[in-house]
């Protein structure tokens, strides 16, 4: 057989082993496109060629059958066991089920985070309520001031499904932890007839269609505040923030608001603070300007608490969204996004004990 | 949204801007406006460019199109080669340089503008054909003031010796700002609504030039022969206009509209095209201007503004054909389509250089209907990004006004030949008065501000206002769409005052406590122990694909499907968490680890299980997976990686206080509940079972089946478990550890071995159990542990050993009464198992 039929024959082989896996059964294997159009060569090469190649395609056909039919005969992994018992039979004591050593364990950085800042709030009188992972138009915009149509949506790259909500339109992977306001907001209305404040954080796990790369994901989480009670300030807004950057950094920070667009807090900001990493010298976090952009926020829109059913006559508060993806990032100097959800052990254990440098 | 500070300069009419230093002007609109993207120096870049005299021109023998130049530069120019006379030599390739004319010089060691950014070339000295080159004579492009690069620009007599800045106003800074900022603000998209701003950040009282008043009317009792056809009106266009205006001539435009255009992204076209768009950016206000002989008929003009028909077809400016629907609204004629209303032109009433009368337009759409049409055809125009912001259609009337007046002022020979046509399809709501509490105003800032420095501070934004009955009343100004409300007005005093300027306090409350809910505290606890077992808490998508739901066997019709990612990775919203676990083992044995677990706290949806508001029901789930390698599997272990994870969970059931007597192991066929159902589908049947804690079923145990190890590529030794985090939180609840006070006697301990008669361990066990109540004095505490299990090779049963350890917390128990116990005991199971 000529080199050239030979390449071509190793060609396929190795295509067809780095997909072993996907043939179920023997059949699949003799159905590929690429085992069939090997045979189907045969009656086109020279005469003299083809009694090689006939052979040489045989084998392979074989080799892979013994492979696929070997993967079939695992059968000792299906064979039957005492589900309730606590071990097999015949295993000696230090074989026996064991859990494995401590030093190797870690708890993910985003959720270790997320435990960090829920205290910081809670030890601030807020209760936490967990953000929804599906949601519906209403929620996410409608009762968020986002009138149907509005430019503002375009903001927010949302993921649709093929599933629908009650009014017939498609249900939503939120966008932002806001999805939860209106919810919140009537849950705890009853607070404020008692005269006490809504005071809520609300993490969650919040997704934009957008392209992924090493700064942008699919797939992040947030927390969003919501504080609303009688004669509530935009200076009460900037001073809480404030106070949970400077407990959560365990340094002062200065900080800085730029005004900002929602449709849900009117005025809203952007929120800036002194770079906690390098005191404002300039480091690469902050993009040596020693100022980072930390979250969104502003004063709730008369239009949000009314979809509630709250007096917004009586009633002002304030709400702010912040995304912690970053937080983890900046503080454990973590290169790619993705490395978050990517359940890569050599991301994670670094956060074990072992690994701790 | 790019701001030209010296395109604002010149609208002020020669007054001055409240400060000059850049630093400044920049800190505050951030601080007061908008997110500044970016910012450019433009006097950095032209700084040396200047207007000089090409005094002598000639041919450079041997060379087909150079030219030796010498020029004046009116000696303004240091460290330069001179000849006695003091010019420069210049060698200029452009066809049209000749002697006696005024070009643009970009001396060496100046950037050429049209590189500036990333990679800037910088002019050197060079030697062209033995001819001495000093920087060089500039195109339009080249300056980047056009894309023209036909010859070089020729500049007036009267610029001959001045430098580019002060010709073109190129002391100048381009300031990028957030359009996001902008949403509610259709004002803000032009460069007058800017200078507001930037006069009432530094409290200064704007005067918006006299041309932007609604006083400002295009009077014309010309008839001309421009008709509106009202009977097929589109609704969402509050209002239409437009004027012929004739004697017309297509030129470039002056340079200085040009530079003004490109500065801020707009490609500079022909002078009609570049006075629509320059319009524009002074106000925010898009035009048109089409061609009237491609759109007039015998008849004269008779315009349209309709929805389109259904398979109506129009080729817009940028070549592009789209097909329309009755979605979209157009501009028509008797033909059919000439323009995509508010987003586009139409190719076929395109100015080009042989017009000679133009049909100008100046109207207002709904930012709605502009939004959904632009969207279904992709396009992003300028005009889009503005008419999406609620432009005031009262706008049209004065900016169709100055338009006209620039026309004749660039092309002096135009003539307005028709008065001005308007249509409407629906009243424009107007809001003009808003009043707010002035307690309300203070409330929101924290701080009781003087009422007439509110005035003031609004007054300087040509907010009129006035205070009446502790109101602030405020006329609106007609460009201002987004004042409609109270907390409109709040916005605007407490941003012009400075946000950084209010006082910052906590706010006041009564002390209460926290107390966190079951189910964080035990997803907490869930996350610390298993951790401190050596397992790692993992986060993975919450959307797989299709390949991973077949390769688990799961159903896709139950899982909730995307429409629109732009990846097929994420489909689908995942049935269970278990599926993305599997998915990362074979790529960490890749990576080098030998054994782990691996687990995931998570949210699971199931589109068929909804909640009576029709959302789907979320539920809380804890997966667990166990795996090794072959070789490190080999290494630590015997028998089946069922019970690897069957240690893990006890592990965890006891970690959270749960009692583990009422823990069974069931066949999966007892399966009921839908979810589960899909659950249990990556699962083998003949070795994995249903968790069931004091009759709740609580999740699946156990190993995987042939089809997802193969697709998924797990080694042989691995298993894993999925709980219902919502479940074990109900049973977790109020549970606290059982303390048994510790006896001051001595324990005893036996072995006993029983043969399980080739039923199960936990009917043995279950046995074992029951004849010890029986038989066990009160006084006494009994403790079993499993602590071997011997199988002979061929046999069906497997001999149990259990350590039975006794003791009495009121006297010392002999080795004797447990001896007799144990006896008993194995008469009472032997009998038992004869029985069976």
């Amino acid at each position: 057989m000529n080199e050239e039929l030979h390449k071509e024959l190793s060609l396929v082989k190795e295509q067809l082993l780095q997909n072993i896996s996907d043939f179920d059964d023997l059949s699949a294997l003799t159905r590929s496109t690429q085992l069939r159009s090997l045979y189907s060569r045969i009656t086109d090469i020279e005469p003299d060629q083809r009694a090689a190649f006939g052979k040489a395609v045989n084998d392979l056909k074989n080799e892979l059958s013994e492979l696929i039919t070997k993967k079939d005969s695992d059968t000792d992994l299906q064979e039957p066991i005492d589900i309730t018992a606590p071990f097999a039979a015949n295993c000696e004591p230090a074989k026996r089920p064991a859990l494995l050593s401590a030093a190797v364990g870690s708890q993910h950085p985003i959720t270790a985070e997320l435990e960090i800042i829920s205290d910081i709030f809670m030890s601030m009188g807020f209760r936490v309520v967990q953000s929804r992972e599906i949601d519906d138009d209403w929620h996410m915009f409608g009762s968020l001031n986002f009138p149907e149509g509005h430019p503002a949506r375009d903001d927010y790259d949302t993921f649709m499904t093929e599933q629908l909500d009650k009014n017939g339109k498609p249900l939503i992977a939120p966008a932002h932890t806001s999805t939860m306001q209106n919810r919140v907001l009537r849950r705890f209305s009853g607070d404020l007839a008692e005269g006490k404040p809504i005071a809520v954080l609300i993490p969650g796990r919040v997704f934009r269609n957008e392209d992924i790369d090493t700064r942008h994901e699919h797939t992040f989480y947030q927390i969003e505040g919501i504080y609303v009670g009688l004669g509530v300030t935009i200076g009460n807004l900037i001073s809480t923030i404030n106070v949970f950057l400077e407990s959560f950094y365990k340094t002062k920070i200065e900080i800085k608001t730029q005004p900002f667009y929602f449709p849900f807090t009117e005025p809203s900001f952007e929120f800036s603070i002194s770079c906690p990493f390098c005191s404002k010298s300039g480091c690469q976090v902050c993009s040596y300007s020693g100022w980072i952009e930390i979250l969104g926020c502003g004063m709730i829109h008369p239009n949000v608490l009314t979809a509630a059913g709250i007096d917004a006559n009586l009633y002002q508060g304030f709400a702010w969204g912040c995304g912690v993806d970053r937080l983890v990032m900046w503080k454990h100097d973590v290169e790619d996004v993705r490395n978050f959800e990517s359940a890569k052990l050599s991301f994670l254990r670094q956060f074990s004990p072992e690994n701790y440098k | 949204m790019k701001v030209s500070l010296a395109l604002i300069q010149k609208l002020i009419d020669g007054r001055a801007l409240p400060v000059t230093d850049p630093k400044l002007i920049l800190e505050r609109i951030g601080a007061q406006l908008g997110a500044v993207e970016d910012k450019i120096n433009l006097s950095s870049i032209y700084q040396n460019i200047m207007a000089v005299k090409v005094v002598h021109c000639e041919k450079i023998e041997g060379s087909d199109h150079l030219n030796a130049c010498l020029i004046d530069d009116k000696g303004k120019t240091d460290n330069i080669e001179r000849n006695e006379q003091g010019l420069i030599s210049v060698v200029c390739g452009a066809s049209n340089v000749k002697s006696g004319m005024v070009a643009a010089w970009i001396p060496p060691g100046s950037i050429v503008p049209v590189t500036a950014g990333n990679d800037p070339l910088v002019l050197e000295v060079r030697s062209i054909m033995g001819t001495k080159s000093n920087g060089m004579l500039a195109s339009a492009k080249e300056l980047a003031i056009s894309q023209e690069h036909d010859g070089i620009v020729e500049l007036s007599e009267k610029d001959f010796g001045l430098f580019l800045t002060e010709i073109l106003a190129l002391d100048d800074w381009v300031i990028d700002i957030e359009n996001k900022m902008f949403t509610h603000r259709p004002d803000l998209f032009g460069q007058l609504g800017i200078a507001r701003e930037l006069f009432a950040i530094f409290n200064q009282p704007f005067k918006s030039p006299k041309w932007y008043s609604l006083d400002n009317k295009l009077d014309s009792d010309i008839k001309g022969r421009i008709s509106i056809d009202n009977q097929l009106i589109a609704k969402g266009c509050p209002l239409f206009m437009a004027v012929e205006i004739s004697n017309i001539t297509i030129n470039k435009s002056p340079l200085w509209l040009q530079s003004y255009l490109s500065r801020s992204g707009i490609k500079p076209i022909n002078n009609i095209v570049d006075i629509t768009n320059y319009v524009m950016l002074v106000t925010g206000q898009p035009l048109h201007a089409y061609d009237a002989a491609k759109i007039e008929d015998k008849n004269g003009i008779m315009l349209q503004v309709r929805n389109a028909f259904p398979n109506e077809k129009l080729v817009l400016l940028d070549n592009r054909e789209i097909e329309l629907s009755n979605e979209d609204i157009v501009i028509a004629n008797h033909d059919g389509a000439i323009g995509l209303g508010g987003i586009m032109g139409g190719l076929n009433s395109e100015i080009d250089s042989d017009t000679t009368s133009i049909v100008l337009e100046c109207a207002s759409f709904d930012m709605y209907r502009i939004r959904r049409s632009a969207f279904s055809h992709g396009i992003f125009s300028e005009a889009v990004t503005r008419f999406t912001k609620g432009q005031s259609p009262l706008q049209c009337a004065p900016v169709i006004a100055f338009t006209y007046s620039l026309i004749q002022e660039i092309c002096n020979s135009a003539k307005l030949s028709s008065e001005v046509a308007v249509t409407s399809s629906n009243n424009y709501k107007y809001i003009s008065e808003v009043s707010v509490d002035i307690e309300k105003v203070n409330s929101y800032m924290g701080m009781e501000l003087n009422p007439n420095k509110i005035i003031e501070i609004l007054a300087n934004a040509e907010l009129n206002a006035e205070i009446e009955d502790k109101k602030i009343k405020l006329k609106v100004p007609f460009w201002r769409t987004d004042i409609n409300e109270p907390v409109d007005v709040i916005e605007e005093i407490a941003r012009l005052y400075g946000f950084d300027n209010l006082p910052h306090s906590l706010p006041l409350r009564q002390v209460s406590a926290i107390v966190p809910d079951d189910d964080s505290l035990v997803k907490r606890k869930i996350s610390s122990s298993l951790v401190a077992a050596g397992g790692n808490e993992v986060l993975t998508y919450s959307f797989i694909d299709a390949k991973l739901i077949d390769a688990v066997n799961q159903d896709r019709g139950k899982a909730i499907k995307l429409t629109n990612a732009l990846s097929p990775e994420i489909e689908y919203y995942r049935l269970s968490l278990m599926p993305s676990l599997l998915n990362k083992i074979h790529a960490n044995h890749k990576g080098g680890y030998g054994r782990f677990a691996l687990f995931e706290i998570n949210k699971t949806h199931l589109s068929t299980i909804v909640d009576n508001e029709k959302l789907p029901i979320e539920e809380e789930r804890l997966a667990l997976v166990v795996s090794s390698d072959d070789k490190t599997a080999e290494q630590n272990y015997q028998g089946p990686a069922y019970y690897q994870a069957r240690a893990w969970l006890e592990y965890l059931l006891g970690a959270l206080n749960l009692d583990r007597s009422g823990l069974r192991f069931l066949s999966l066929d007892r399966v009921v509940d839908e979810s589960s159902v899909q659950m249990i589908k990556p699962f083998v049947e003949s070795r994995s079972a249903l968790i069931s804690l004091n009759d709740n079923i609580i999740g699946v145990i156990g190993e995987f089946n042939p089809k997802t190890r193969q697709r998924l590529k797990l080694p042989k030794f691995c298993a894993g478990f999925e709980l219902n985090v919502n479940i074990l939180t109900s049973l977790t609840k109020d549970l606290s550890r059982k303390y048994i006070p510790l006896s001051k006697f001595p324990a005893v301990h036996q072995d006993i071995t029983i043969s399980d008669n080739g039923g199960s361990y936990q009917q043995l066990y279950d046995q074992l159990d029951k004849f010890v109540k029986e038989e066990v004095l009160n006084d006494i505490k009994l403790d079993i542990k499993t602590i071997d299990a011997y199988r002979a090779e061929g046999k069906n049963e497997t001999n149990w050993t259990f350590r039975v350890s006794a003791n009495s917390n009121i006297r010392t128990l002999t080795d004797q009464e447990l001896s007799n116990l144990i006896k008993t005991l194995n008469q009472k199971i032997k009998l038992y198992n004869k029985n069976q």
